[in-house]
């Protein structure tokens, strides 16, 4: 009776086409968006890329060229192009360079932006004349210590080391790509609503044909919360290999400890679902699944899935919420593994998934085991 | 009237949702409006950085108060590995600088060779300005020290050195980016679709409805008049939604709207709702029931926005992707909206009715086929 209840609700678990979109088709959509649209945004912005700058020379400056070919080139600091002043207004407007540097008795800059690139500019052209002040400070008080103090200012060592904590992905775009398969895991709520309507009596004629069945409630629920997780924890592992393999999203390495956070999420959304499926009120499917749905896109919406920085900012205010919240739990887990060596935050969240899955997994058989009806 | 009326009958049930949408995003909208803009000028971009001075000196002090001066100093929960990585991944510092004790000892013996620790993420923008600054400090103060100048003096001059700037010129900037009722309108691509698909397409399919259609086809409902009232009922929605709006704008960007670029926008967006609305309409006559207006509702209101420049800036979009946001209506919007505020500044008004002219032969190409479509489904049946 058990593997034939199991096929059985295989078989309806596999043709809810509505739950399939939104926890199959949706997360890859929604991915294939995402990565279109942000892919190239911290190449763009954040990563560091030599700065193309227009050199007008009035006055002809030997030292200063000499500077400027010292740091241009393939992994300099710019990408320095002798123009004429109009020609260089003109790649100016229209993008092409990010600033003029005049060269003439003093130096002096042309932007018509405020951003990174004019300040590593700006930045650039400070130094050589606070290094020239430097020179001729030091001409002035004591012309016989000009050597050594050259060489201090060129020192070729650093005065500096720098210093990663982690070496996984530390592009923080990817917390999208989390939010998105925390919000999927949450959205197996949906099977587990709709299952667990056909469990009940009172919500469905379904759940009236099973009561008078001599099946053991225990057996209907069991066997309907393994063929869901089966399935749902299939999907999720589609939705992640597509984002892995085709969009190449680096999610780290740690492959089998991200299969069980998918399982444990897998489940954590489907006990959810069945927790609210067994309410008795307010009954009906619409609004069970509105419930499901509020609930699902709440959590995954705190956990970054449309705006980066809401956990952050949630974090840093009331960080309760994030170690209750199962979709920032799923997403930190995510981010743990990716950065950390240590298993500890990780163990952390998956622990508290599973104390919240197994919470609700209890309360909906309670309410859904050995009910009686006086009428229905 | 009877089928305009039943029109609006029908919407009433999708009404909460369309409220829901419409709240949601005029909260977004004053939350926009409300944060400062852009201001004229140049100002060196300052860093989030958070400098952890463990030697107390004098010198230290120094190379902190310099630090702190181009950049913002952000205190962290603490210093710990974790905490470190959390505060730079979520971008909430960019650079943590570590000053050890025994720097100011360092100095004076000329020893400054990777002295300071600093976490950052490599290879960004921000931790090549950051060290730099670092680095020009120390080497500033060891050419000094070198020149056998005492502390006290070394450090004055350091600090008379680093305060001398080159001249600066800012020219005119498009002011286009820095607009909120900019933002506001960008936005409107992404709820124009989903309100109109969310509102009007479960009306259209319940009018599709083939024991409905049936009995309106043998009733002596004449069928122009049926078409008359659901274009109307179509019509005074989309105006409807385009009046809430443009209100929500007049209140949150007044001064701005009411201008040239003002009237113009508006006009766009009436434009990009005549495409939303033709899109609800082919949802509604292909689809069969709600499950699937909802689904195709977010996919392509967020395909249209992620790929059509909505919620990431052109600019930032790879080429490949911009060829492919041609045949968006969204793309086109966007660009009608760009040349408006550039007008005067590059842009001309060709290129805004250039874009709305295309999102019109949008709209044209979506009815055409949908007509299509139910003429092809009728003459089955």
């Amino acid at each position: 009776m058990f593997f034939h209840n199991l096929k059985y609700n295989f078989l309806y678990s596999l043709r809810a086409r509505v739950p399939l979109f939104w926890t199959l088709v949706f997360p890859i959509a929604l991915s294939t968006f995402m990565f279109m649209a942000f892919g190239k945004i911290n190449e763009t912005t954040e990563q560091f890329k030599a700065v193309p700058v227009g050199i007008v020379t009035v006055n002809d400056n030997a030292i200063f060229h000499q500077v400027l070919d010292e740091v241009s080139g393939e992994d300099g600091l710019l990408i320095p192009k002798e123009m004429t002043e109009d020609n260089a207004l003109e790649a100016l407007d229209d993008g092409d360079i990010d600033g003029i540097i005049y060269v003439d008795d003093k130096i002096s800059l042309s932007i018509n932006e405020n951003g990174i690139e004019q300040t590593i500019l700006s930045s650039f052209v400070d130094r050589y004349i606070q290094t020239q002040s430097t020179v001729m400070n030091i001409l002035e008080t004591d012309p016989a210590k000009i050597q050594t103090a050259a060489e201090k200012l060129t020192a070729g060592t650093p005065n500096y080391r720098e210093l990663t904590v982690s070496d996984g992905n530390t592009d923080n775009l990817v917390n999208y790509f989390y939010a998105i398969l925390a919000m999927s895991c949450l959205f197996a709520s949906f099977i587990g609503i709709s299952s667990t309507l056909n469990l009940q009596a009172n919500l469905s004629a379904l759940g009236v044909r099973r009561s008078v069945a001599p099946t053991h409630k225990s057996t209907l629920i069991l066997t309907s919360f393994i063929s869901n997780l089966v399935i749902q924890f299939t999907v999720e592992c589609l939705a992640f290999m597509y984002m892995i393999f085709i969009l190449g999203i680096n999610f780290g390495d740690k492959y089998p400890a991200i299969l069980l956070l998918l399982l444990i999420g897998s489940s954590l959304g489907l006990s959810m679902g069945m927790f609210i499926g067994s309410l008795s009120k307010p009954a009906g499917e619409g609004i069970k699944m509105g419930i499901g749905i509020s609930v699902s896109m709440t959590m995954s919406v705190l956990a970054d899935l449309c705006a980066n920085g809401i956990q952050n900012a949630i974090e840093h205010t009331i960080p309760l919420i994030n170690r209750i919240n199962p979709a920032a739990l799923i997403t930190d887990s995510f981010y743990a593994l990716n950065t950390f060596d240590n298993y500890e935050r990780f163990t952390r969240n998956m622990l508290i998934l599973v104390l919240i899955t197994a919470l609700l997994l209890t309360r909906a058989i309670f309410m859904i085991r050995r009910n009686r009806y006086a009428s229905i | 009237m009877q089928v305009f009326k039943l029109f609006f009958k029908i919407l009433k049930s999708q009404l909460t949702q369309i409220i829901m949408y419409i709240v949601i995003f005029i909260i977004i909208a004053y939350i926009i409006a409300g944060s400062p803009s852009a201001m004229p000028g140049y100002s060196e971009q300052k860093q989030d950085i958070s400098v952890v001075d463990e030697d107390g000196t004098q010198t230290s002090g120094a190379l902190k108060d310099y630090l702190l001066l181009l950049n913002n100093q952000i205190e962290l929960d603490g210093y710990d590995f974790e905490t470190i990585q959390d505060e730079l991944y979520n971008r909430n510092t960019t650079n943590v600088i570590f000053i050890p004790k025994g720097f100011e000892d360092a100095v004076l013996s000329g020893n400054t060779g990777e002295i300071l620790d600093i976490y950052n993420i490599p290879g960004t923008m921000a931790a090549s300005v950051v060290t730099g600054q670092a680095d020009n400090f120390i080497n500033i103060l060891n050419s000094y020290i070198a020149a056998e100048m005492n502390l006290n003096d070394a450090l004055n001059k350091t600090k008379e050195t680093l305060s001398e700037k080159t001249d600066i010129s800012f020219l005119s900037d498009s002011g286009e980016a820095a607009s909120p009722l900019s933002i506001f309108l960008t936005y409107i691509a992404y709820v124009f679709i989903t309100i109109a698909v969310n509102g009007v397409s479960p009306v259209i399919q319940v009018f599709n409805k083939p024991a409905l259609r049936k009995r309106f086809n043998c009733s002596s409902y004449k069928m122009s008049r049926f078409n008359a009232g659901l274009i109307a009922g179509i019509t005074i929605f989309g105006i409807a939604v385009c009046a809430i709006f443009t209100t929500a704008a007049l209140f949150t960007h007044g001064s701005e709207l009411l201008s040239v670029k003002g009237l113009l926008s508006i006009l766009n967006m009436a434009v990009y709702m005549v495409v939303s609305l033709s899109i609800a309409y082919l949802i509604g006559s292909v689809s069969t029931n709600a499950n699937i207006v909802s689904m195709l509702s977010n996919v392509i209101g967020l395909g249209f926005s992620f790929l059509g420049g909505v919620f990431v800036p052109l600019e930032f979009l790879g080429d490949g992707i911009i060829k492919i946001a041609h045949f968006l209506p969204s793309y086109w919007y966007i660009i009608a909206k760009k040349s408006i505020f550039n007008l005067g500044n590059g842009s001309t008004y060709i290129e805004i009715m250039q874009g709305m002219g295309i999102m019109l032969a949008f709209a044209a190409a979506i009815f055409t086929v949908t007509l299509a479509i139910i003429k092809s489904r009728r003459s089955v049946a």
